[in-house]
């Protein structure tokens, strides 16, 4: 009897729907989350009549043939890169992108990252880093003394120093943009890793064609919309419920084959 | 009594099957641009168990076809700009390495050199056969219903929308896809309607189908009830005509 695996495979794809949507609310919260997406696609089909195969020696052909499908597989789990809101927290070092683009991190292995939630600190060196302690790059060295840090749209970072009255230039912060975001590897910790899929790494100022601007004193919040995500959990609890209404039929005709005698 | 039998287990044969097409249905309620498939059956459609003096004429049951439903399935908002759906007539066309394939899942993506791609990588063709780049830096794809796909005012391609004469010809390859034999005739639609940030949602209709499941399920069970009393009537008759004789 196909029908229990086809159906066993329609519960699994619906659990894997609720696990995505449980990671989508989870993330509520997390700062500039991207919400993912299950995808699914129809299974193999079992070709029990051809279609237009020869039905005789006088070329009539099968106008509609037999074809069994065998469930539902999932396609992918894909990455929506929609903007998140900004939010504003008034703190210097929360740096929001508007538009395209990633900031680079430096991980502790050498090895490089990219992200978008710009909820950055102060290392004890001064150096400017995430909320994990790795290096903003290229990295921005602020000064001990330094009264306030000024990072304007175009992501220059200045600072006002005590008894100074001209501002200082520190650096320039650089946005990373690939051709399809959608191909980054999440690596957690809200941080993405480069793939063959993503492209290679464009390096750019913000406020270029094609890169987003900064937003200082803003962070960029989850994408993931309540509403949306519940819909979709009863859609899949539904789903899933007529799944296994599909398993217990099938098994009934079974029991009643197996009960002839 | 043997065709009694015969024809029940005809009938049983059916039945799991239609509840095979059913299952599937059911599994896939939330495959996007999904068609929902019936079992189409017919009685008698073998010569007649019976002889110029034998009983009067019986009835197999036997499927002769698949029916598919190419029915719009309803258009769910996504606003993501690379999702797109068709209302109407058509397929997008997939260039697969199996060959060319149709499909009614709009869930495209970019790959890394900017060809509009389905999900796992095949190119969408546009126009001519020729796939639809379009520049990751230059900014958002617009596209237009008539599957016009344009950035920054410049159009970079027109989306190919198929149309197959007669549908029954496709078969289901999985994946979302379908394949029709190379003699199909088939043209391009000239004035599609194409929606952008929008999937077209499975057309399987959730209350149909357990309704056609229960029906299916309850009549296999009469069929074995009356296989069952069959079996009776010939035990109670061997009984009987052992004891005269």
């Amino acid at each position: 009897m196909r029908a229990l695996s086809t159906a066993a495979t329609g519960m699994e794809a619906q659990q894997l729907n609720v696990e995505v949507i449980a990671h989508n609310l989870a993330n509520m919260n997390t700062t500039a989350f991207k919400r993912q997406r299950a995808e699914f696609q129809d299974l193999l089909y079992q070709n029990m009549g051809q279609v237009g195969a020869a039905s005789s020696d006088a070329g009539t052909i099968v106008p509609t043939g037999i074809q069994i499908g065998l469930g539902v597989q999932t396609g992918s789990v894909y990455r929506i890169t929609e903007q998140g809101s900004l939010s504003q927290t008034g703190n210097e070092l929360d740096l929001a992108i508007s538009g395209r683009g990633y900031f680079r991190i430096e991980l502790p292995n050498g090895g490089e990252a990219y992200t978008r939630a710009g909820s950055f600190a102060r290392s004890p060196e001064g150096q400017l880093v995430t909320s994990d302690g790795y290096l903003v790059m290229p990295g921005i060295a602020i000064p001990e003394e330094a009264r306030r840090v000024e990072v304007n749209q175009q992501g220059q970072v200045q600072v006002t120093i005590d008894g100074d009255a001209e501002t200082q230039i520190l650096g320039q912060l650089e946005l990373i943009t690939f051709a399809n975001e959608a191909g980054l590897e999440a690596a957690g910790d809200n941080l993405y890793l480069e793939t063959a899929a993503s492209g290679a790494a464009n390096v750019g100022v913000p406020g270029q064609p094609g890169f987003g601007i900064i937003r200082q004193g803003f962070v960029e919040t989850s994408n993931v919309d309540a509403v949306t995500e519940i819909t979709a959990l009863i859609r899949a609890q539904r789903a899933y419920e007529m799944n296994a209404r599909v398993i217990s039929a099938a098994d009934e005709m079974l029991a009643a084959s197996a009960n002839l005698r | 009594m043997d065709n009694m039998m015969m024809i029940g287990l005809s009938q049983q044969q059916v039945l799991r099957r239609a509840m095979d097409i059913t299952a599937n249905n059911i599994a896939n309620v939330s495959t996007a641009g999904f068609k929902s498939e019936r079992l189409l059956v017919e009685a008698d459609p073998f010569t007649r168990a019976r002889s110029e003096d034998g009983p009067a004429r019986l009835n197999y049951v036997a499927e002769w076809g698949m029916g598919r439903d190419f029915s719009q399935g309803s258009l769910e908002q996504t606003g993501r700009p690379l999702d797109l759906a068709i209302t109407g007539d058509g397929f997008f066309t997939l260039d697969t390495p199996q060959g060319e394939r149709f499909t009614r899942d709009g869930r495209f993506a970019m790959d890394a050199a900017g060809t509009l791609t389905s999900a796992d990588g095949a190119p969408v063709l546009g126009e001519g056969g020729v796939p639809i780049t379009i520049d990751p830096e230059a900014g958002p794809v617009t596209i237009l219903s008539n599957g016009e796909v344009s950035q920054n005012g410049m159009v970079a391609g027109r989306i190919a929308i198929t149309r197959l004469e007669d549908p029954g010809l496709l078969s289901k390859t999985g994946d979302n896809r379908y394949t029709a034999p190379d003699d199909a005739a088939r043209e391009q639609v000239l004035t599609p309607s194409v929606r952008q940030g929008f999937v077209e949602s499975s057309n399987v209709r959730p209350i149909l189908e357990i309704t056609s499941m229960m029906e299916v399920s309850r009549a296999y069970a009469s069929v074995t009830r009356m296989l069952q009393q069959a079996d009776e009537l010939s035990r109670k008759a061997i009984e009987r005509l052992g004891r005269t004789g």
